[in-house]
């Protein structure tokens, strides 16, 4: 039998040493199933080949074509 | 018209033709400020003497014939999780070491400095950039100035509120899932996030470290522009900071959109349940006027933008939770009533979930990039609704309405919020340009050739009464 939300929430305030009021309890129980909803729907069959973005530079998705305004202004002030 | 609805430009020259000075304007803001900021929280704490002694440098250098600018002399408002050295940096938050940043100056205030500017004081944020106002815990609430029983949206609601009401001309908020456009978009001005690297973060207090930006709020595109060209470029304090030229993108706003391409993506930034007619109707109105001027639009399909919301919301709650985990075990009950818990949601994520979450993230990327082939700049709402009740906000709100915000931090493109409108309430609509890498000055000349023949960002709020009852 799966564990319910509210065990679940317990474990996770329990293991991340959390002390939260029965109210904020209550809250993270009727919340649990929209927060894992949001998680367990990016486990996309599309997301396949991709590796994660642990540093996210934006420039590395898209070609330097796509800022040539930028490159045709140089303008650059002197760094303060 | 009162000095206290001029935007940047307009001061700007009226400093240089005599017609007022910074000490003026700044005096008439600070007793404007006096007088609303009772009412509409929108400093924690405003530096009168530091800003008047700002204000007459500014005027004598341009008396002697010292010009930095445009912002010499300007009274700017800066979020309260920015370093600056004349005030301390609080987060709003009783849990920030007091010494934090003290008695320094973030990277991006040095350069408006350095560039002449008159800093008010400290705008009220959201505690550490997150969620709600906390009335218990000593730091000014703010309120929206179109009708304070409405949020004024956060995380940059003091910076947002100062604009509109006229205690600022201009100022910095900050942008992890759209905390400068919402304010701009519910306040009623024009709020630009930046491209990821843009604008160095360092001297900033973090919320998620792979999606903050710095970014200017003012009335108009035009002043953004101005402030950007100052704001922006690399420092090395920042690991993330870009080392792109930097245009004078205020000289780049030509008016002339003339062939441009817009894509609208579809279906859920303009087909969602939950999305306002009348926020859509204006939003489409304004691109109708785009497309008066030359521009061309078309729908298109973007797929998982869904996903791309929740996948914000958990590299930005995961990235929140690692810098405050050990406050959170040790000082629950110093955090607010609404931060805690949603900072508390990256324990429930787990080490996969971020993990896939910056994997969707690439995937999301790719598709962004593929639809900017074709496309110049999107164009979404800022937002699904008006500013809602302040009295309906909770800390599960996030997790059940749509964000249109979001998802442009997540691929750290710039864009920006632009008032489009007003509801039968009474209340601004905005409409959001997004643009490719550092396309700051693409975004800000769409904006500013809307604001050419429309004049919904220089509208006032009406606190007439506010002033009257202080």
């Amino acid at each position: 039998m799966s564990p319910s939300s509210e065990e679940i929430v317990t474990s996770l305030l329990s293991m991340a040493r959390l002390t939260v009021s029965d109210d904020e309890k209550a809250t993270f129980v009727r919340d649990f199933p929209l927060i894992r909803e949001g998680a367990d729907g990016l486990y996309l069959p599309d997301v396949e080949f991709d590796e994660p973005a642990v540093k996210f530079n934006p420039l590395d998705y898209y070609p330097a074509t796509a800022w040539p305004a930028v490159q045709a202004q140089s303008t650059r002030s002197e760094e303060v | 018209m009162s000095e206290k609805y001029l935007t940047i430009a307009d001061a700007a020259v009226a400093m240089r033709d005599g017609t007022t000075t910074s000490v003026a304007i700044t005096q008439e803001i600070l007793d404007r400020t006096a007088t609303l900021n009772p009412a509409l929280g929108a400093y924690v704490e405003v530096t009168a003497d530091a800003a008047l002694e700002q204000a007459a440098a500014a005027d004598a250098a341009l008396a002697d014939g010292i010009d930095h600018g445009p912002l010499q002399g300007i009274p700017l408002a800066i979020k309260d999780i920015i370093a600056m050295r004349e005030a301390p940096t609080t987060a709003n938050s009783r849990v920030l070491d007091p010494e934090w940043g003290k008695g320094t100056d973030a990277p991006v205030v040095a350069r408006l400095r350095a560039a002449g500017a008159v800093f008010v004081g400290k705008a009220t944020t959201s505690e550490f950039a997150l969620g709600l106002p906390d009335p218990d815990k000593g730091f000014p609430i703010p309120h929206n100035p179109w009708n304070v029983a409405h949020t004024p949206a956060g995380s940059s609601s003091g910076t947002g509120v100062a604009v509109s009401a006229g205690l600022a001309l201009g100022g910095l908020g900050t942008d992890t899932g759209g905390s400068v456009r919402g304010p701009a978009s519910v306040n009623g001005h024009t709020g630009l996030k930046v491209t990821f690297g843009r604008v160095p973060k360092s001297g900033v207090v973090p919320l998620g470290f792979s999606l903050d930006s710095i970014g200017p709020m003012a009335r108009s595109a035009y002043d953004c522009a101005l402030l950007l060209e100052v704001m922006a470029g690399y420092d090395a304090s920042d690991p993330n900071a870009a080392d792109v030229p930097v245009p004078k993108y205020s000289e780049l706003l030509s008016g002339d959109i003339a062939g441009l391409e817009i894509g609208l993506p579809i279906p859920y930034f303009f087909e969602h349940e939950k999305l306002d007619p009348e926020m859509k109707e204006a939003v489409l109105g304004a691109v109708k006027q785009l497309v008066d001027l030359g521009a061309r639009s078309e729908e298109f399909e973007l797929p998982y933008a869904n996903e791309a919301k929740d996948a914000n919301h958990i590299i930005m709650v995961a990235e929140a939770y690692a810098y405050h985990r050990n406050d959170l075990v040790n000082r629950w009950t110093d955090y607010g009533y609404a931060t805690r818990p949603t900072l508390a949601r990256g324990a429930f994520y787990t080490a996969g979930d971020v993990a896939q979450a910056q994997r969707f993230r690439m995937m999301w990327s790719r598709l962004v990039a593929r639809a900017f082939e074709k496309y110049d700049v999107m164009i979404t709402p800022s937002a699904p609704a008006p500013a809602e009740k302040a009295s309906e906000m909770t800390v599960s709100r996030r997790l059940l309405t749509p964000n249109y915000t979001g998802h442009w931090n997540l691929t750290g493109l710039p864009a920006v919020a632009v008032p489009v409108g007003f509801s039968t309430a009474g209340l601004p609509l905005s409409m959001q340009v997004i643009g490719k890498p550092f396309a700051e000055a693409t975004v800000l000349k769409v904006a500013d050739a809307l604001q050419r023949i429309t004049d919904w960002h220089l509208a006032v709020p009406p606190v007439e009464a506010l002033v009257a009852a202080a």
